[in-house]
């Protein structure tokens, strides 16, 4: 068990599938009492009995975090059971690509409300807890789309680019208060997250799995704390050649 | 068509793009104000449809082109310069007032863009111009919100403009920094009162007239236009 993740609260939002997923595992693993949070509660249910089998202390709330008053509800019933939280992975995602005149305002909302209002909203229900303890960490799960531009990604590219801009002045603001805020931009990773496009493209790249992302993010919790790795891109060797 | 054209870099890109001849499509939330514009544009002779629409609604927008199209025919240039403030540190910030400003600032660029990209892809040719801020281009406390607006404006725009870049559609990203406008109303008062000199909005003006006249096959991206003392604030990252 290690010193500085063990006991420490944490919370994994869309921490049901994919990289959430992992990061929970991984934290559960490391002895830190590891909250989920998803919409649907039969996603919640699976991913909580494979963490049940690791660790005892393991929490599974369903809620919408693009709704300030769930958000809240949320964060309270973490601080009820365990205190306040003292790493929160911002790691929730929708991803549905499209051609710009196919994009709708209802996916475009879709998209903003989960990945960037939602990080926004959870964000600002942690921190209070964090600043009256001076300790945190807050870790934005965004993309490489953050650090690109490319067709029929127009809104997801806004999301990951906004989240960036957001995470990058949170970081400053809350610097003094002895708040970290890390940002990881993973590259093609294995996950359901292709779901909504029929399932993962046929890309010729080395993909990622999601236990890889879940190592970076234990990598940065694990740092002293003076140490700022403020971004941190995980990408393939394919795809370093177009960044 | 020009949102958000009552006043500040708005208006003046209306006069310029008015007075080089081009029929003029504008918009803004304020009656009064949007018409006070439209008659001061009349008054040098200047051929402008003026339609009250907000943005961030998409029967405003349709509204905005339907009637522009009816008007004058399809667009050939669009100017997404609609936006507003949203100052205040993390803590002081709440729900509504995130929607609103990501709601004016990204969504809206993004239906009235939409909008054009129909038009525009149907005429093959077209340019579609952001006025965005040098809060999209680097990072500071206080400001997590205009700032998240801005980086998701310019991740959204450099995305469309290779998307749009095969049907001749040029897409350009203008960035400035502190701006003599009423931008400044949200926070009760100038956040630099000491400096003396803000960007002039005809300077901004100038710039999407100059690109509107860039030849064909020239292109240029992202643009910054700032008041030299605001320098440092520049490329931090990226």
């Amino acid at each position: 068990m290690n010193l500085y993740l063990e006991n420490r609260v944490a919370l994994v939002t869309g921490g049901s599938r994919g990289i959430g997923r992992a990061v929970a595992m991984r934290l559960a693993r490391a002895g830190a009492r590891t909250a989920i949070c998803a919409r649907s509660q039969s996603s919640l249910d699976d991913a909580l009995s494979e963490m049940r089998q690791i660790s005892p202390n393991v929490l599974g709330i369903a809620a919408d975090i693009s709704r300030s008053s769930e958000v809240e509800a949320c964060i309270r019933q973490i601080k009820d059971q365990w205190g306040g939280v003292d790493i929160l992975i911002n790691n929730a995602g929708v991803y549905q690509p499209a051609g710009l005149t196919e994009t709708t305002p209802q996916m475009w909302d879709a998209q903003f409300d989960v990945n960037l209002k939602g990080a926004f909203l959870m964000t600002r229900a942690a921190v209070p807890d964090m600043i009256e303890r001076k300790t945190g960490t807050i870790i934005f799960i965004s993309s490489m789309v953050a650090v690109m531009s490319l067709p029929d990604h127009s809104c997801y590219a806004a999301c990951k680019w906004g989240m960036d801009g957001f995470a990058g002045c949170i970081g400053q603001e809350l610097v003094d208060h002895g708040i970290k805020v890390h940002v990881i931009r993973p590259g093609f990773t294995d996950t359901s997250i292709f779901d909504s496009i029929g399932g993962k493209p046929d890309f010729d790249v080395d993909w990622i799995d999601p236990d890889e992302i879940a190592g970076a993010v234990e990598f940065l919790l694990r740092l002293p704390r003076h140490a700022q790795i403020p971004e941190l891109n995980y990408t393939t060797t394919a795809h370093r050649k177009t960044y | 068509m020009i949102s958000g054209a009552s006043l500040g870099i708005g208006f003046a890109t209306a006069r310029r793009l008015g007075r080089a001849g081009a029929r003029i499509s504008i918009c803004g939330r304020r009656e009064n104000l949007l018409h006070e514009a439209a008659e001061k544009l009349r008054g040098e002779q200047i051929d402008v449809l003026e339609i009250c629409a907000d943005v961030s609604k998409e029967e405003d927008v349709d509204r905005w082109f339907d009637e522009t199209a009816k008007r004058f025919g399809a667009p050939s240039v669009l100017v997404n310069n609609a936006g507003i403030a949203g100052i205040g540190a993390l803590m002081e910030l709440d729900e509504a007032q995130w929607d609103k400003t990501m709601r004016v600032n990204c969504r809206g660029a993004f239906l009235c863009t939409r909008r054009a990209a129909f038009f525009m892809k149907q005429a093959d040719r077209g340019r579609i111009i952001f006025i965005s801020s040098i809060a999209g281009q680097y990072y500071r406390g206080g400001y997590s919100l205009y700032f998240a607006s801005k980086w998701a404006l310019n991740g959204f725009a450099h995305s469309a403009a290779k998307e749009l870049q095969p049907f001749n559609i040029h897409v350009h990203i203008i960035c400035p920094g502190m701006t003599e406008t009423r931008f400044f109303d949200a926070y009760g008062a100038r956040p630099h009162p000491a400096e003396k000199h803000y960007v002039d909005p005809d300077a901004v003006a100038d710039m999407v007239e100059r690109f509107c006249r860039l030849p064909e096959g020239v292109d240029t991206n992202e643009y910054s236009i700032i008041p030299s003392w605001q320098l440092k604030n520049l490329g931090l990252r990226r």
